[in-house]
């Protein structure tokens, strides 16, 4: 295998985000899979995670989240 | 006496080469009905011959120059064979004569066989070799058969113009159109300057979906299928090449290389592809060998859409077409990329649409036929073999094809699912020529369907927590026996009484519901009931070890901000920032709290341990893993059997997931966990314990199995189920485990800890002794596994992709790195809404629906281009006598210098040091040369990480100096080699083990060091002997083995034309 698509470098990338808060990055050449939304990018690799560094501040599913409270 | 064209050259050095074979042979089968007259015809087929000096030309080399003598008319002897036999077997007659090897020093480049049915029933065989022919040669070749034909029946002779040239006239003005290499105006050194540049960098070996290894040395065995496309798609596709400004050819080509880089080929796809080579028009009549090879690269990098590839590929075909003059052979030794006797030089692929004009067959009073001899052999990988077919009016009526495939790589099952697969490409990229080449939808809807049902059984639902699964165990069957340690033997009533206990002391201490808490403690009963006692107060544990450094436990505990840790009072003291349940020290206020359940709300997903890997940058990896995670695991599942009657050993550090697999696995079912004391498997206890407690049940990683079998080969005694895994399990010992205990189940497990435990599972049967190594499987009940390209597309059964996994195990992610997680667990395009983790691992699916781990995908290894399986090799070393154990790197210690290195630990019992140079022997006894290591270093042990895995980063550099390059010779035959050796390489000195190769030898250099061994040893050997005895010291021994030298040919005049 030649790269993988999440690894880089050089390509743009969005950060996803789904129902329950979690995070992915995501290659911009491929189609947003379905459940995601667009929450940052596109952008280059590093600054999506950088965005998901400092929005993703509890790592909970929001499920869980809404249910302990 | 005349030299040869260099296309000849190639195929004489090959003829020489290899082993004599009919791969290069060129059949014309024709079939007359009618009343033959054989003695015309044999007449006429001389006449052919005489016409056309190719067809009897021999060749033989002197002094390492080759020349080419072209019979005398006169002294033309046809082999013309005449042979009556029955309908039924024609067919193996023909592919026998086909099959027939020629020796070009020798026999005339043509030879007929006459196969006759009945008198009016004959097929003719004419088979030449490519070196006299070529497909070009076809229609000249047959009209003049039939002109002479028909003259000989009419009493005289053949009325045809002389040729205006023939082929050796060819051979000079080749040399004088393309001119002096060193001159940089000729032909040819502006034309290979093109190549250069075109072809830098080129792949060295196209990764094509394989069933086997390749091996050391072609045997040009192969295969056929036919296929068949449509009418529709060919219009589409006409259509599309029109549209462009391009050609049939590039479309073709383009879709060919979509097909290969989905299957994994990459993005730099290298095909080769016949051009006529008939550059004059007083070519055209002529029967010879013109065809040249050109190369024509692909370039799919960047996801194109299929039109923007074809003009890409529109681009470089024009440039690649005006500079096709440079013979392949002449690029070869320009490009000079590393050579070898398995694969073709820059290309392994070759694409052939057919535009040779269809010979005519007008036969005197006689119905002709032409038939296109299947062929055997296969020069190639894989060759596509493509022709239109035309409707009345001359359109487009569909392509018809032929897939000839290498046997040596291929079965024929998986050519023919290569044929599909180029169908569907085709279909595909003439129904959306706008689609990214990465998008289109390449696999078969029964490919889909496989895949679905190899992902295994739904799992039963998780309902209840972690903990709550051990309180309905203990409500259940209080009295059974739940934890033995030592002499103790605790049962589930106690257990959990005393795990709600602790519970309740760690409430009072302030740990709350979704919080991390660290237990460190030495394995026995307290570091259970801490652990439940954790899962119970709504917090989730993290183990850590009493062996590892305080600094590693406050990495750990930092990174999931634990407040609190259970332990005792002298570890306490090592953690002075942290509140501590002390166990000991607080004992009297613990069996004070209430021993009920404490009924806490607690979510499947909250977090039910954290467990801790190294991380790439030196900081550790929490792997936060919720309650669903574990129980999905463990509950409802038959990888092994479960249930009250296993008694299961928990002996693995207490760090791993498999810690949580030993303890709980037993836990969950109701089953007996007997505890090693210490923190380490330890062998000998081991035995004891399976011995005293009759333990049933067990997981021991693949070192520790391997040490295990050969230290203590009585250990399993009642033990029924063994699970191994972590890291590839050694087949030799695998297949000694299977030997002796058939009855007992062996089980591979597979997972990063990321998706819990075990994500795939293989049960090991005795087929499997003959694989490289065990499988592993198929996923467990509930847990998914997706094996994706670049573009993250399922890839079809057989080609090798990278693993991601999803379902119930999936860890919540990174305790606070929530980059990290972004990256490895990330959006699921199959499930909507839901993640996958991204493994790294690269496998691929046996036909079988059985799944192969193949390495890391991003550290494949590759020597000299070829791809390589470190553990086929570690499993040769461990064949070789006295050796305990093998592991194999790719090192690369000085840059671009990658070379595979063994080491090796010796039989305990074994009284003599082992040989290094002798292992290599063995192994290269076995191995293809390129699989064998290039040093082996002894080792007393094989180091290992805190957690017993393999570290790579401590095995020592090889001292290649104490292998000695650069010996000296030993006898006065080994002298003169060394001279000759470095002469030929034009270096200064050579040593007796020194690779010809690796010092720089080519094929045709080898042609010299023949030719020269032969003059200076009176000595005779093949070309093959070079390939086969690298070094002096090896050729040395085959010459004392060989032959003396054969008469020096005499040298013959000949007029020049």
């Amino acid at each position: 295998m030649s790269s993988n698509p999440f690894e880089n470098p050089d390509e743009s990338y969005f950060a996803l985000v789904n129902d329950e808060g979690q995070y992915s990055l995501w290659p911009a050449s491929i189609p947003v899979p379905e459940g995601w939304t667009q929450a940052h990018g596109e952008d280059t690799r590093e600054a999506c995670l950088a965005h998901i560094e400092s929005a993703w501040t509890d790592m909970r599913p929001n499920s869980l989240i809404n249910a302990s409270n | 006496m005349i030299p040869l064209s260099y296309a000849q050259r190639r195929l004489w050095f090959i003829n020489q080469l290899e082993e004599p074979n009919g791969t290069y042979n060129v059949p014309v089968v024709v079939r007359f009905r009618g009343p033959l007259e054989v003695e015309n015809l044999r007449g006429a087929l001389l006449d052919v011959v005489v016409r056309h000096e190719a067809l009897r030309t021999t060749f033989c080399e002197r002094d390492g120059e080759l020349w080419q003598e072209v019979t005398d008319e006169e002294a033309v002897e046809l082999t013309f064979v005449t042979r009556d036999c029955a309908e039924a077997e024609l067919e193996g007659l023909v592919d026998a004569e086909t099959a027939r090897p020629f020796d070009l020093a020798v026999d005339m480049p043509l030879r007929a066989l006459l196969l006759s049915v009945d008198p009016e029933q004959h097929v003719l065989v004419v088979v030449m070799h490519h070196i006299a022919s070529d497909g070009w040669s076809m229609a000249p070749l047959l009209r003049d058969l039939a002109t002479a034909y028909e003259a000989r029946c009419a009493g005289r002779a053949p009325g045809w113009e002389p040729l205006p040239v023939q082929y050796a006239d060819y051979t000079l003005w080749q040399r004088e159109l393309l001119g002096d290499e060193n001159d940089p105006d000729s032909v040819l050194a502006r034309q290979l300057a093109f190549w250069k540049q075109e072809l830098a960098d080129l792949p060295e070996e196209l990764a094509l979906p394989a069933d086997r290894p390749r091996p050391a040395a072609g045997s040009h065995l192969g295969g056929t299928v036919r296929f068949e496309g449509d009418a529709d798609v060919h219009r589409r596709l006409a259509r599309l090449a029109q549209a462009d400004g391009g050609t049939l050819f590039m479309v073709l080509q383009a879709a060919l290389g979509v097909l290969l880089s989905r299957l994994g080929a990459g993005t730099d796809i290298p095909l080769g592809t016949p051009v006529a080579g008939r550059t004059d028009e007083a070519l055209d009549e002529l029967v010879g060998f013109f065809v040249n090879t050109l190369v024509l690269r692909t370039d799919l990098s960047g996801n194109p859409t299929f039109t923007e590839l074809l003009a890409r590929v529109r681009r470089s075909d024009l440039a690649a077409f005006e500079n096709q003059d440079v013979p392949f052979e002449q690029l070869v030794q320009e490009l000079n990329p590393d050579r070898s006797l398995a694969r073709n030089p820059l290309f392994q692929v070759m694409l052939v649409l057919q535009n040779a004009a269809t010979p005519r067959l007008d036969f005197a009073g006689l119905d002709a036929e032409h038939r296109i001899a299947a062929s055997t052999g296969s020069k190639f990988d894989l060759t596509l073999d493509l022709a239109e077919r035309q409707d009345l009016y001359g359109g487009p009526a569909g392509l018809s094809g032929t897939l000839q495939y290498s046997a040596d790589l291929f079965d024929r099952r998986t050519a023919e699912w290569l044929a599909a697969s180029l169908l569907r490409v085709l279909e595909a990229v003439a129904a959306f020529p706008d689609a990214r080449v990465g998008e289109l939808d390449l696999l078969s809807d029964e490919e889909l369907a496989l895949l679905e049902e190899w992902n295994g059984p739904a799992g039963v639902p998780v309902r209840e927590c972690a903990h709550e699964v051990v309180e309905a165990r203990a409500a259940d069957t209080p009295e059974a026996t739940a934890l033995v340690f030592r002499d103790e033997r605790v049962t589930y009533a106690e257990l959990n009484a005393r795990a709600n206990r602790v519970a309740r002391q760690l409430r009072a201490a302030g740990v709350e519901r979704g919080r991390v808490v660290g237990v460190l403690l030495e394995r026995g009963v307290d570091l259970v009931a801490a652990v439940l006692g954790v899962l119970k107060a709504g917090a989730g544990y993290t183990v850590l070890d009493t062996d590892f450094p305080a600094d590693r436990w406050k990495a750990v505990l930092g990174q999931v901000d634990a407040e609190v840790v259970v332990t005792t009072a002298d570890y306490a003291e090592r953690l002075p920032e942290l509140r501590a349940v002390r166990l000991d020290a607080e004992a009297d206020r613990i069996a004070a709290q209430a021993p009920e359940d404490l009924g806490l709300a607690v979510g499947l997903d909250d977090v039910a341990c954290v467990m801790f890997t190294s991380g790439s940058t030196g900081r550790p990896k929490g792997v936060v893993a919720s309650h669903r995670a574990l129980v999905a695991t463990l509950v409802g599942q038959e990888f092994v059997g479960f249930g009250p009657d296993e008694v299961w050993l928990q002996c693995s550090p207490v760090s791993w997931d498999a810690f949580a697999l030993e303890l709980f696995g037993a836990l969950f079912s109701g089953g007996t966990c007997v505890l090693q004391p210490g923190q380490r498997p330890e062998p000998a206890v081991i035995e004891a314990l399976v011995a005293e407690h009759k333990v049933s049940t067990m997981h021991v990683s693949a070192s520790l199995l391997n040490f295990l079998l050969d230290m203590y080969p009585g250990v399993f005694g009642s033990v029924r189920q063994v699970m191994t895994g972590g890291e590839p399990a050694s087949m030799p010992h695998v297949r000694k485990l299977l030997e002796q205990r058939p009855d007992l189940r062996l089980v591979n497990g597979y997972s990063p800890v990321e998706n819990m435990i075990f994500t795939m599972c293989h049960t090991a049967v005795p087929a499997d002794a003959s694989s490289v190594s065990l499988p592993v499987g198929r996923p467990i009940a509930g847990k998914r596994v997706y094996v994706l390209d670049n573009f993250l597309n399922l890839v079809p059964p057989g080609v090798a992709g990278e693993l991601y996994m999803a379902g119930p195990g999936l860890a919540r992610g990174y305790a606070g790195q929530p980059a990290l997680t972004s990256e490895r667990f990330v959006a699921n395009p199959f499930e909507p809404g839901t993640r996958m983790y991204r493994t790294g691992d690269l496998v691929r699916w046996r036909a079988d629906g059985v799944m192969e781990f193949l390495g890391r995908a991003d550290q494949q290894v590759k020597i000299r281009g070829f791809r390589i399986e470190l553990g086929e090799v570690e499993a040769a070393l461990s064949r070789c006598e006295g050796v305990r154990q093998a592991v194999v790197l790719a090192r690369e210690d000085s840059p671009g210098d990658k070379r595979l290195v063994g080491y090796v630990i010796a039989e305990p019992q074994r009284q003599s040091a082992l040989d290094p140079a002798d292992l290599r022997e063995q192994v290269a006894a076995f191995l293809p040369e390129y699989m064998v290591p290039s040093a082996v270093v002894v080792l007393e042990a094989i180091p290992r990480t805190p957690n017993g895995k393999l570290d790579r980063k401590a095995l020592p550099a090889p001292d290649y100096s104490a292998a000695s390059t650069g010996r000296a010779p030993r006898t006065p035959q080994e002298e003169i080699l060394c001279a000759l050796f470095a002469e030929v390489l034009g270096l200064e000195k050579v040593g007796i083990d020194d690779s010809f190769f690796a010092l720089g030898g080519h094929s045709l250099l080898a042609t010299r060091l023949i030719s020269r061994i032969r003059t200076a040893l009176d000595a005779e050997l093949g070309i093959r002997t070079v390939f086969e005895a690298r070094t002096v010291a090896a050729l040395a021994q085959r010459l004392s083995r060989a032959g003396k030298a054969r008469p020096a040919l005499r040298r013959r005049s000949r007029e020049t034309p």
